[in-house]
Protein backbone atom coordinates (compact mmCIF):
# COMPACT_ATOMS: atom_id res chain seq x y z
CA UNK A 1 0.00 0.00 0.00
CA UNK A 2 1.23 3.47 -0.81
CA UNK A 3 2.44 6.00 1.80
CA UNK A 4 -0.09 9.10 1.98
CA UNK A 5 3.18 11.18 1.11
CA UNK A 6 3.29 9.05 -2.06
CA UNK A 7 -0.68 9.66 -2.33
CA UNK A 8 -0.12 13.16 -1.97
CA UNK A 9 3.31 13.38 -4.18
CA UNK A 10 1.13 12.05 -6.83
CA UNK A 11 -1.91 14.11 -6.76
CA UNK A 12 -0.05 17.05 -6.83
CA UNK A 13 1.65 16.17 -10.11
CA UNK A 14 -1.60 15.63 -11.64
CA UNK A 15 -2.76 18.90 -10.49
CA UNK A 16 0.53 20.76 -12.37
CA UNK A 17 -0.57 18.47 -15.55
CA UNK A 18 -4.00 19.40 -15.40
CA UNK A 19 -2.98 23.18 -15.50
CA UNK A 20 -0.56 23.05 -17.56
CA UNK A 21 -1.82 24.49 -20.93
CA UNK A 22 -0.22 21.66 -23.30
CA UNK A 23 -2.53 18.73 -21.75
CA UNK A 24 -4.67 17.52 -24.47
CA UNK A 25 -8.49 17.13 -23.65
CA UNK A 26 -8.28 13.21 -23.29
CA UNK A 27 -5.22 13.29 -21.11
CA UNK A 28 -6.93 15.67 -18.68
CA UNK A 29 -9.76 13.67 -18.40
CA UNK A 30 -7.84 10.22 -17.98
CA UNK A 31 -5.57 12.80 -15.48
CA UNK A 32 -8.85 13.78 -13.94
CA UNK A 33 -10.26 10.37 -13.29
CA UNK A 34 -6.42 9.29 -11.70
CA UNK A 35 -6.52 12.54 -9.24
CA UNK A 36 -10.66 11.45 -8.37
CA UNK A 37 -9.26 8.33 -7.10
CA UNK A 38 -6.39 9.30 -5.18
CA UNK A 39 -8.48 12.74 -3.44
CA UNK A 40 -11.33 9.49 -2.62
CA UNK A 41 -7.85 7.49 -1.03
CA UNK A 42 -6.19 10.40 0.20
CA UNK A 43 -9.53 11.16 2.32
CA UNK A 44 -10.34 7.91 3.57
CA UNK A 45 -6.69 7.62 4.78
CA UNK A 46 -6.91 10.43 7.04
CA UNK A 47 -10.27 9.18 8.11
CA UNK A 48 -9.46 6.19 9.12
CA UNK A 49 -5.94 7.24 10.27
CA UNK A 50 -5.92 5.86 14.00
CA UNK A 51 -3.78 5.82 16.68
CA UNK A 52 -1.89 2.80 17.71
CA UNK A 53 0.76 2.48 20.73
CA UNK A 54 2.91 -0.41 20.98
CA UNK A 55 5.96 -0.40 23.28
CA UNK A 56 9.09 -1.84 23.59
CA UNK A 57 11.05 -3.30 26.37
CA UNK A 58 13.46 -2.07 27.87
CA UNK A 59 15.77 -5.10 26.94
CA UNK B 1 -8.01 30.91 61.36
CA UNK B 2 -9.82 33.65 62.85
CA UNK B 3 -9.24 36.85 61.31
CA UNK B 4 -12.23 39.25 61.06
CA UNK B 5 -13.53 41.38 58.64
CA UNK B 6 -13.74 45.29 58.71
CA UNK B 7 -17.57 44.62 58.91
CA UNK B 8 -18.00 42.25 61.07
CA UNK B 9 -16.48 44.06 63.82
CA UNK B 10 -19.57 45.50 64.93
CA UNK B 11 -19.79 47.07 68.11
CA UNK B 12 -16.46 45.69 69.53
CA UNK B 13 -13.35 47.45 69.89
CA UNK B 14 -10.96 48.21 66.82
CA UNK B 15 -7.28 47.99 67.06
CA UNK B 16 -5.19 50.38 67.40
CA UNK B 17 -3.80 52.24 64.26
CA UNK B 18 -0.42 51.67 63.62
CA UNK B 19 1.89 53.64 61.05
CA UNK B 20 3.60 51.82 58.70
CA UNK B 21 6.93 52.61 60.29
CA UNK B 22 5.62 50.88 63.45
CA UNK B 23 5.12 47.54 61.16
CA UNK B 24 8.11 47.97 59.72
CA UNK B 25 9.78 48.27 62.80
CA UNK B 26 8.26 45.06 64.05
CA UNK B 27 9.03 42.81 61.02
CA UNK B 28 12.74 44.35 61.34
CA UNK B 29 12.90 43.05 64.71
CA UNK B 30 11.22 39.62 64.19
CA UNK B 31 13.77 39.27 61.34
CA UNK B 32 16.55 39.86 63.59
CA UNK B 33 17.13 36.75 65.00
CA UNK B 34 19.61 34.29 65.42
CA UNK B 35 18.18 31.88 63.12
CA UNK B 36 18.38 34.32 60.21
CA UNK B 37 21.61 35.30 61.11
CA UNK B 38 24.95 34.33 59.43
CA UNK B 39 23.27 31.14 57.97
CA UNK B 40 24.49 28.89 54.93
CA UNK B 41 21.68 28.47 51.92
CA UNK B 42 21.70 26.35 49.14
CA UNK B 43 20.52 27.51 46.17
CA UNK B 44 19.89 28.12 42.16
CA UNK B 45 21.18 31.64 41.18
CA UNK B 46 18.16 33.16 39.27
CA UNK B 47 17.79 36.48 37.92
CA UNK B 48 21.78 37.76 38.10
CA UNK B 49 22.61 41.22 37.67
CA UNK B 50 25.56 43.60 37.90
CA UNK B 51 24.73 46.50 38.87
CA UNK B 52 26.78 49.31 37.70
CA UNK B 53 27.43 50.22 40.98
CA UNK B 54 29.43 47.12 41.58
CA UNK B 55 26.81 45.22 44.04
CA UNK B 56 25.60 41.67 42.81
CA UNK B 57 21.94 41.28 42.70
CA UNK B 58 20.10 37.60 42.25
CA UNK B 59 17.89 35.43 43.68
CA UNK B 60 18.49 32.31 44.98
CA UNK B 61 15.77 29.80 44.14
CA UNK B 62 14.31 25.97 44.47
CA UNK B 63 11.76 24.49 42.54
CA UNK B 64 9.87 21.44 44.40
CA UNK B 65 7.05 20.40 41.73
CA UNK B 66 5.55 23.09 40.26
CA UNK B 67 6.05 24.98 43.28
CA UNK B 68 9.23 27.81 43.57
CA UNK B 69 10.78 29.07 46.39
CA UNK B 70 12.91 32.12 46.34
CA UNK B 71 14.90 34.89 48.40
CA UNK B 72 16.39 37.90 46.97
CA UNK B 73 19.92 38.15 47.74
CA UNK B 74 22.76 41.02 47.41
CA UNK B 75 26.37 41.05 47.43
CA UNK B 76 28.00 44.59 48.28
CA UNK B 77 30.57 45.64 45.71
CA UNK B 78 32.99 45.43 48.94
CA UNK B 79 32.27 41.77 49.11
CA UNK B 80 32.11 41.22 45.50
CA UNK B 81 35.32 41.83 45.07
CA UNK B 82 36.41 39.01 46.84
CA UNK B 83 33.94 36.49 45.21
CA UNK B 84 37.19 34.51 42.74
CA UNK B 85 34.62 33.59 40.54
CA UNK B 86 31.64 35.40 38.37
CA UNK B 87 27.78 34.03 39.72
CA UNK B 88 25.36 32.88 36.66
CA UNK B 89 21.93 31.95 36.04
CA UNK B 90 21.41 28.32 36.87
CA UNK B 91 24.85 28.11 38.99
CA UNK B 92 23.74 25.66 42.39
CA UNK B 93 25.63 28.03 44.89
CA UNK B 94 25.87 28.33 49.06
CA UNK B 95 25.70 31.44 49.66
CA UNK B 96 27.02 32.56 53.53
CA UNK B 97 24.95 35.82 54.83
CA UNK B 98 22.19 37.39 56.87
CA UNK B 99 18.67 37.75 56.07
CA UNK B 100 17.88 42.18 56.19
CA UNK B 101 14.93 43.77 56.29
CA UNK B 102 15.44 46.45 53.64
CA UNK B 103 12.71 48.87 55.33
CA UNK B 104 12.96 51.43 52.41
CA UNK B 105 11.43 48.99 49.79
CA UNK B 106 9.83 47.13 51.62
CA UNK B 107 11.47 43.76 51.11
CA UNK B 108 13.88 41.48 53.00
CA UNK B 109 17.04 40.21 51.51
CA UNK B 110 19.73 37.55 51.83
CA UNK B 111 22.67 40.15 52.19
CA UNK B 112 25.40 37.39 51.16
CA UNK B 113 29.24 37.87 52.63
CA UNK B 114 30.44 34.52 51.06
CA UNK B 115 29.90 32.37 48.29
CA UNK B 116 30.60 29.21 46.93
CA UNK B 117 30.01 27.23 43.95
CA UNK B 118 28.47 24.15 45.17
CA UNK B 119 28.32 20.42 43.23
CA UNK B 120 26.03 21.12 40.75
CA UNK B 121 28.38 24.17 40.04
CA UNK B 122 30.92 21.58 38.84
CA UNK B 123 28.31 19.96 36.92
CA UNK B 124 27.54 23.66 35.11
CA UNK B 125 31.29 23.51 34.33
CA UNK B 126 31.36 19.75 33.29
CA UNK B 127 28.50 20.56 30.78
CA UNK B 128 30.41 23.42 29.42
CA UNK B 129 33.60 21.41 28.91
CA UNK B 130 31.24 19.00 27.27
CA UNK B 131 29.30 21.05 25.07
CA UNK B 132 32.71 22.39 23.77
CA UNK B 133 34.37 18.91 22.74
CA UNK B 134 30.93 17.80 21.30
CA UNK B 135 30.51 21.09 19.66
CA UNK B 136 34.02 20.36 17.85
CA UNK B 137 32.80 17.11 16.71
CA UNK B 138 30.03 19.25 14.91
CA UNK B 139 27.06 17.88 16.69
CA UNK B 140 25.57 21.27 17.05
CA UNK B 141 26.30 23.01 14.07
CA UNK B 142 23.10 24.08 11.59
CA UNK B 143 24.19 22.06 8.42
CA UNK B 144 23.76 19.12 10.44
CA UNK B 145 19.97 19.42 11.06
CA UNK B 146 17.37 17.40 8.97
CA UNK B 147 14.10 18.65 8.00
CA UNK B 148 11.49 16.16 9.28
CA UNK B 149 9.42 13.76 7.36
CA UNK B 150 6.16 15.49 5.92
CA UNK B 151 4.21 12.76 6.77
CA UNK B 152 5.81 10.51 9.30
CA UNK B 153 3.90 7.27 9.79
CA UNK B 154 5.82 5.98 12.93
CA UNK B 155 6.91 7.74 15.66
CA UNK B 156 9.10 6.62 18.15
CA UNK B 157 8.83 8.55 21.63
CA UNK B 158 11.82 8.07 23.88
CA UNK B 159 11.04 9.16 27.63
CA UNK B 160 9.48 7.68 31.05
CA UNK B 161 6.54 5.59 30.21
CA UNK B 162 5.32 6.59 33.87
CA UNK B 163 5.54 10.65 33.49
CA UNK B 164 2.76 12.82 31.88
CA UNK B 165 5.19 13.21 28.46
CA UNK B 166 3.63 10.40 26.49
CA UNK B 167 0.41 11.13 27.55
CA UNK B 168 0.57 14.60 25.95
CA UNK B 169 2.56 13.67 23.19
CA UNK B 170 -0.69 10.81 22.60
CA UNK B 171 -3.24 13.64 23.13
CA UNK B 172 -1.72 15.89 20.39
CA UNK B 173 -1.25 13.05 18.34
CA UNK B 174 -4.95 12.29 17.99
CA UNK B 175 -6.01 15.22 17.87
CA UNK B 176 -3.62 16.61 14.92
CA UNK B 177 -2.86 13.14 12.68
CA UNK B 178 -3.31 10.11 14.53
CA UNK B 179 -0.05 7.78 13.22
CA UNK B 180 1.60 4.49 15.19
CA UNK B 181 4.14 5.63 18.31
CA UNK B 182 6.14 3.37 19.59
CA UNK B 183 7.28 4.14 23.20
CA UNK B 184 10.57 3.51 24.12
CA UNK B 185 10.60 3.32 27.57
CA UNK B 186 14.11 4.80 29.79
CA UNK B 187 14.87 6.22 33.28
CA UNK B 188 14.76 10.04 32.48
CA UNK B 189 16.94 11.00 35.65
CA UNK B 190 19.27 9.28 38.10
CA UNK B 191 22.96 8.09 38.15
CA UNK B 192 22.44 5.53 35.28
CA UNK B 193 19.69 7.29 33.24
CA UNK B 194 22.14 8.44 30.08
CA UNK B 195 22.93 4.72 29.61
CA UNK B 196 19.15 4.06 29.17
CA UNK B 197 18.45 7.25 27.09
CA UNK B 198 21.15 6.62 24.11
CA UNK B 199 20.08 2.52 24.12
CA UNK B 200 16.18 3.50 24.20
CA UNK B 201 17.18 6.14 21.18
CA UNK B 202 19.20 3.22 19.79
CA UNK B 203 16.58 0.82 19.75
CA UNK B 204 13.72 2.20 18.18
CA UNK B 205 15.56 4.31 16.09
CA UNK B 206 15.01 1.61 13.32
CA UNK B 207 11.86 1.17 13.30
CA UNK B 208 10.31 4.77 12.75
CA UNK B 209 10.63 8.00 10.72
CA UNK B 210 11.14 10.18 13.41
CA UNK B 211 12.07 10.41 17.17
CA UNK B 212 10.80 12.69 19.99
CA UNK B 213 13.27 12.67 23.32
CA UNK B 214 11.24 14.15 25.61
CA UNK B 215 11.34 14.89 29.31
CA UNK B 216 9.00 17.05 31.85
CA UNK B 217 10.41 20.32 33.89
CA UNK B 218 12.81 19.65 36.92
CA UNK B 219 15.86 20.76 38.42
CA UNK B 220 19.13 21.10 36.77
CA UNK B 221 20.29 18.52 38.34
CA UNK B 222 17.16 16.38 37.21
CA UNK B 223 17.89 17.13 33.53
CA UNK B 224 21.59 16.47 33.73
CA UNK B 225 21.22 13.06 32.02
CA UNK B 226 20.02 15.07 28.86
CA UNK B 227 23.82 16.73 28.57
CA UNK B 228 26.25 13.89 28.78
CA UNK B 229 27.92 12.70 25.57
CA UNK B 230 26.65 9.33 25.63
CA UNK B 231 22.81 11.26 24.89
CA UNK B 232 24.13 13.99 22.84
CA UNK B 233 26.14 11.13 20.57
CA UNK B 234 23.41 8.81 20.12
CA UNK B 235 20.90 11.91 18.72
CA UNK B 236 23.65 13.21 16.63
CA UNK B 237 24.33 9.58 15.08
CA UNK B 238 20.43 8.57 15.10
CA UNK B 239 19.20 7.52 11.48
CA UNK B 240 16.08 9.52 11.35
CA UNK B 241 15.07 12.95 12.26
CA UNK B 242 15.16 13.93 16.29
CA UNK B 243 13.15 16.16 17.90
CA UNK B 244 14.07 17.22 21.56
CA UNK B 245 11.56 18.50 24.13
CA UNK B 246 13.28 18.38 27.44
CA UNK B 247 12.20 20.30 30.44
CA UNK B 248 10.74 23.70 29.98
CA UNK B 249 11.52 26.52 27.34
CA UNK B 250 14.64 27.60 29.34
CA UNK B 251 16.06 24.57 30.00
CA UNK B 252 18.56 24.13 27.52
CA UNK B 253 20.58 20.62 27.39
CA UNK B 254 23.25 19.84 24.91
CA UNK B 255 20.18 16.91 24.29
CA UNK B 256 18.43 20.04 23.12
CA UNK B 257 21.27 21.24 20.70
CA UNK B 258 22.38 17.97 19.03
CA UNK B 259 18.19 17.37 18.00
CA UNK B 260 17.37 18.37 14.13
CA UNK B 261 14.53 20.21 15.76
CA UNK B 262 13.87 21.91 19.53
CA UNK B 263 10.56 22.19 20.97
CA UNK B 264 9.44 24.04 24.15
CA UNK B 265 7.40 21.25 25.36
CA UNK B 266 6.32 17.86 24.54
CA UNK B 267 3.13 18.16 23.41
CA UNK B 268 5.05 21.37 21.24
CA UNK B 269 7.42 18.16 19.95
CA UNK B 270 4.10 16.63 18.77
CA UNK B 271 2.62 19.26 16.73
CA UNK B 272 6.04 19.43 15.35
CA UNK B 273 6.10 15.85 14.60
CA UNK B 274 3.09 16.05 12.51
CA UNK B 275 0.31 18.15 10.33
CA UNK B 276 -3.04 18.92 11.36
CA UNK B 277 -5.69 16.65 9.86
CA UNK B 278 -8.10 19.49 9.54
CA UNK B 279 -5.71 21.57 7.30
CA UNK B 280 -4.68 18.28 5.07
CA UNK B 281 -8.44 17.80 3.87
CA UNK B 282 -8.96 21.88 3.27
CA UNK B 283 -6.16 21.21 0.92
CA UNK B 284 -7.47 18.25 -0.87
CA UNK B 285 -11.02 19.75 -0.94
CA UNK B 286 -8.64 22.69 -2.73
CA UNK B 287 -7.15 20.33 -4.67
CA UNK B 288 -9.99 18.92 -6.01
CA UNK B 289 -12.09 21.95 -6.80
CA UNK B 290 -8.92 23.27 -8.83
CA UNK B 291 -9.05 20.32 -10.70
CA UNK B 292 -12.74 20.15 -12.08
CA UNK B 293 -12.58 23.97 -12.47
CA UNK B 294 -9.61 23.41 -15.08
CA UNK B 295 -11.34 20.44 -16.33
CA UNK B 296 -14.59 22.47 -16.49
CA UNK B 297 -12.68 25.13 -18.26
CA UNK B 298 -10.93 22.90 -20.78
CA UNK B 299 -14.23 20.96 -21.50
CA UNK B 300 -16.26 24.52 -21.94
CA UNK B 301 -13.60 25.79 -24.92
CA UNK B 302 -13.38 22.10 -26.38
CA UNK B 303 -17.35 22.74 -27.22
CA UNK B 304 -17.04 26.03 -28.39
CA UNK B 305 -14.16 24.93 -30.72
CA UNK B 306 -16.42 22.30 -31.93
CA UNK B 307 -19.42 24.97 -32.50
CA UNK B 308 -17.58 26.44 -34.38
CA UNK B 309 -16.21 23.98 -36.44
CA UNK B 310 -19.91 22.87 -36.65
CA UNK B 311 -20.94 26.62 -37.91
CA UNK B 312 -18.56 26.09 -40.70
CA UNK B 313 -19.63 23.28 -42.22
CA UNK B 314 -23.28 24.47 -42.79
CA UNK B 315 -24.45 23.86 -46.62
CA UNK B 316 -25.58 27.37 -46.89
CA UNK B 317 -22.25 28.64 -45.83
CA UNK B 318 -20.72 26.00 -48.34
CA UNK B 319 -22.94 27.68 -50.97
CA UNK B 320 -22.03 31.12 -50.06
CA UNK B 321 -18.54 30.23 -50.48
CA UNK B 322 -19.07 28.65 -53.59
CA UNK B 323 -20.86 31.98 -55.25
CA UNK B 324 -17.78 33.66 -53.81
CA UNK B 325 -14.74 31.77 -55.44
CA UNK B 326 -17.03 31.61 -58.52
CA UNK B 327 -17.44 35.52 -58.60
CA UNK B 328 -13.55 35.73 -58.56
CA UNK B 329 -12.62 33.88 -60.93
CA UNK B 330 -14.97 35.71 -63.48
CA UNK B 331 -12.91 39.24 -62.31
CA UNK B 332 -9.65 37.27 -62.71
CA UNK B 333 -10.35 36.38 -66.61
CA UNK B 334 -12.03 40.24 -66.84
CA UNK B 335 -8.41 41.54 -65.48
CA UNK B 336 -6.53 39.01 -67.33
CA UNK B 337 -8.11 40.37 -71.58
CA UNK B 338 -8.34 43.80 -70.31
CA UNK B 339 -4.76 43.22 -69.07
CA UNK B 340 -3.59 41.79 -72.32
CA UNK B 341 -5.01 44.37 -75.24
CA UNK B 342 -3.30 47.02 -72.70
CA UNK B 343 -0.43 45.37 -73.14
CA UNK B 344 -0.04 44.74 -76.65
CA UNK B 345 -0.16 48.42 -78.24
CA UNK B 346 2.27 49.13 -75.39
CA UNK B 347 4.74 46.43 -77.19
CA UNK B 348 4.13 47.66 -80.35
CA UNK B 349 5.18 51.11 -79.67
CA UNK B 350 7.87 49.96 -77.96
CA UNK B 351 9.13 47.56 -81.01
CA UNK B 352 9.51 50.50 -82.89
CA UNK B 353 11.40 52.66 -80.65
CA UNK B 354 13.91 49.63 -80.91
CA UNK B 355 13.51 49.24 -84.10
CA UNK B 356 14.94 53.24 -84.49
CA UNK B 357 17.90 52.96 -82.05
CA UNK B 358 18.99 49.78 -83.92
CA UNK B 359 19.14 51.52 -87.22
CA UNK B 360 21.06 54.21 -85.61
CA UNK B 361 23.46 52.21 -84.82
CA UNK B 362 24.01 50.03 -87.85
CA UNK B 363 27.79 49.97 -88.67
CA UNK B 364 27.18 49.92 -92.27
CA UNK B 365 25.55 53.62 -92.47
CA UNK B 366 28.22 54.40 -89.51
CA UNK B 367 30.75 54.09 -91.97
CA UNK B 368 29.52 55.26 -95.22
CA UNK B 369 29.01 58.62 -93.39
CA UNK B 370 32.41 58.52 -91.66
CA UNK B 371 34.76 57.81 -94.72
CA UNK B 372 35.42 60.85 -96.27
CA UNK B 373 36.13 62.75 -92.64
CA UNK B 374 38.54 59.85 -91.64
CA UNK B 375 40.55 60.11 -94.72
CA UNK B 376 41.45 63.61 -93.99
CA UNK B 377 42.43 63.14 -90.55
CA UNK B 378 44.85 60.53 -91.53
CA UNK B 379 46.77 62.29 -94.88
CA UNK B 380 47.34 65.06 -91.39
CA UNK B 381 48.59 62.31 -89.26
CA UNK B 382 50.71 61.40 -91.75
CA UNK B 383 52.03 64.96 -92.63
CA UNK B 384 53.11 65.71 -88.91
CA UNK B 385 54.62 62.42 -88.88
CA UNK B 386 56.98 63.36 -91.80
CA UNK B 387 57.66 66.68 -90.36
CA UNK B 388 58.78 65.39 -86.68
CA UNK B 389 60.46 62.42 -88.48
CA UNK B 390 62.90 64.82 -90.46
CA UNK B 391 63.51 66.94 -87.42
CA UNK B 392 65.07 63.72 -85.24
CA UNK B 393 67.00 62.38 -88.34
CA UNK B 394 68.99 65.90 -88.40
CA UNK B 395 69.21 65.76 -84.16
CA UNK B 396 70.70 62.18 -84.52
CA UNK B 397 72.91 62.37 -87.29
CA UNK B 398 74.61 65.61 -85.71
CA UNK B 399 75.10 63.66 -82.54
CA UNK B 400 76.96 60.96 -84.31
CA UNK B 401 78.95 63.09 -85.74
CA UNK B 402 80.27 64.24 -82.24
CA UNK B 403 80.38 61.06 -80.66
CA UNK B 404 82.18 59.68 -83.92
CA UNK B 405 84.96 62.55 -83.47
CA UNK B 406 85.31 62.08 -79.80
CA UNK B 407 85.90 58.18 -80.58
CA UNK B 408 88.31 58.73 -83.06
CA UNK B 409 90.40 60.84 -80.67
CA UNK B 410 90.26 57.86 -78.29
CA UNK B 411 91.46 55.03 -80.80
CA UNK B 412 94.51 53.49 -80.63
CA UNK B 413 95.27 54.09 -84.16
CA UNK B 414 95.54 57.86 -83.24
CA UNK B 415 98.61 57.11 -81.77
CA UNK B 416 100.09 55.10 -85.36
CA UNK B 417 99.98 58.60 -86.95
CA UNK B 418 103.41 59.72 -85.30
CA UNK B 419 105.24 56.74 -86.49
CA UNK B 420 104.05 53.93 -83.90
CA UNK B 421 102.29 50.82 -84.77
CA UNK B 422 100.64 47.75 -83.16
CA UNK B 423 102.19 44.15 -83.34
CA UNK B 424 99.53 41.91 -83.59
CA UNK B 425 99.98 37.72 -83.16
CA UNK B 426 97.53 35.65 -83.86
CA UNK B 427 95.14 38.67 -83.70
CA UNK B 428 96.11 39.79 -80.39
CA UNK B 429 97.69 42.68 -79.23
CA UNK B 430 102.07 41.78 -78.34
CA UNK B 431 103.19 43.54 -75.67
CA UNK B 432 106.30 42.36 -74.52
CA UNK B 433 109.48 41.20 -76.18
CA UNK B 434 110.02 38.47 -74.42
CA UNK B 435 106.85 36.27 -75.61
CA UNK B 436 108.10 36.27 -78.96
CA UNK B 437 110.54 33.88 -80.63
CA UNK B 438 112.41 33.57 -83.97
CA UNK B 439 110.65 33.12 -87.05
CA UNK B 440 107.04 33.84 -85.67
CA UNK B 441 104.64 35.34 -87.96
CA UNK B 442 103.47 38.71 -86.92
CA UNK B 443 101.34 41.25 -88.29
CA UNK B 444 101.81 44.58 -88.13
CA UNK B 445 98.74 47.52 -87.66
CA UNK B 446 99.03 50.98 -89.01
CA UNK B 447 96.53 53.71 -88.99
CA UNK B 448 95.62 53.19 -92.49
CA UNK B 449 96.96 49.64 -93.21
CA UNK B 450 98.88 46.79 -92.09
CA UNK B 451 101.78 44.64 -93.10
CA UNK B 452 103.09 41.50 -92.19
CA UNK B 453 106.70 40.52 -90.80
CA UNK B 454 108.98 37.60 -89.24
CA UNK B 455 110.63 37.61 -86.31
CA UNK B 456 114.25 37.57 -86.73
CA UNK B 457 115.53 37.95 -83.53
CA UNK B 458 114.72 38.38 -80.40
CA UNK B 459 116.40 41.20 -77.78
CA UNK B 460 114.76 41.38 -74.66
CA UNK B 461 116.02 44.47 -72.33
CA UNK B 462 118.52 43.13 -69.82
CA UNK B 463 118.23 45.14 -67.21
CA UNK B 464 114.20 44.29 -67.16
Amino acid sequence: MKKYEELVSDLKEIVKKIEDGETSLDEMITLYEQGSVLIKQCEERLAEAEMKISKLSKE
Amino acid sequence: MDQQTLDSWGPQEKPAVMRVSEVTAVISRLLDTPDLTNIRVIGEITNFKKHGSGHLYFSLSERQGAKEFVIRCTIWKTAAKYLPWTPEDGMIVEAFGTINHYEGGGQYNLNVTQMWQSGAGEKALLIERWKKELGLKGYFSPERKRPLPDYPTRIGVVTSETGAVIHDIQNVLSCRFPVEIVLSPTAVQGPTAHDEIAAAIKRVAPMVDLVIVGRGGGSFEDLFSFNNPIVVEAIASCPVPVIAAIGHEVDVTLADLAADVRASTPSHAAELAVRDRKTELEQISQIKSRIVRRLLSRMEQADEELNDLRDRFLPVRMERRLAERRQNLVDITDRMSSVSELSLGRLKVQATELRARLEARNPAGILMREIPERRIRVADLDRQLSHGAGSFLARYRAELESLSKILEARSPYAAARDGYCIVLRDGRAVTSAGVLSQGEMVELKFRDGAASAVIEQVKPNEEV
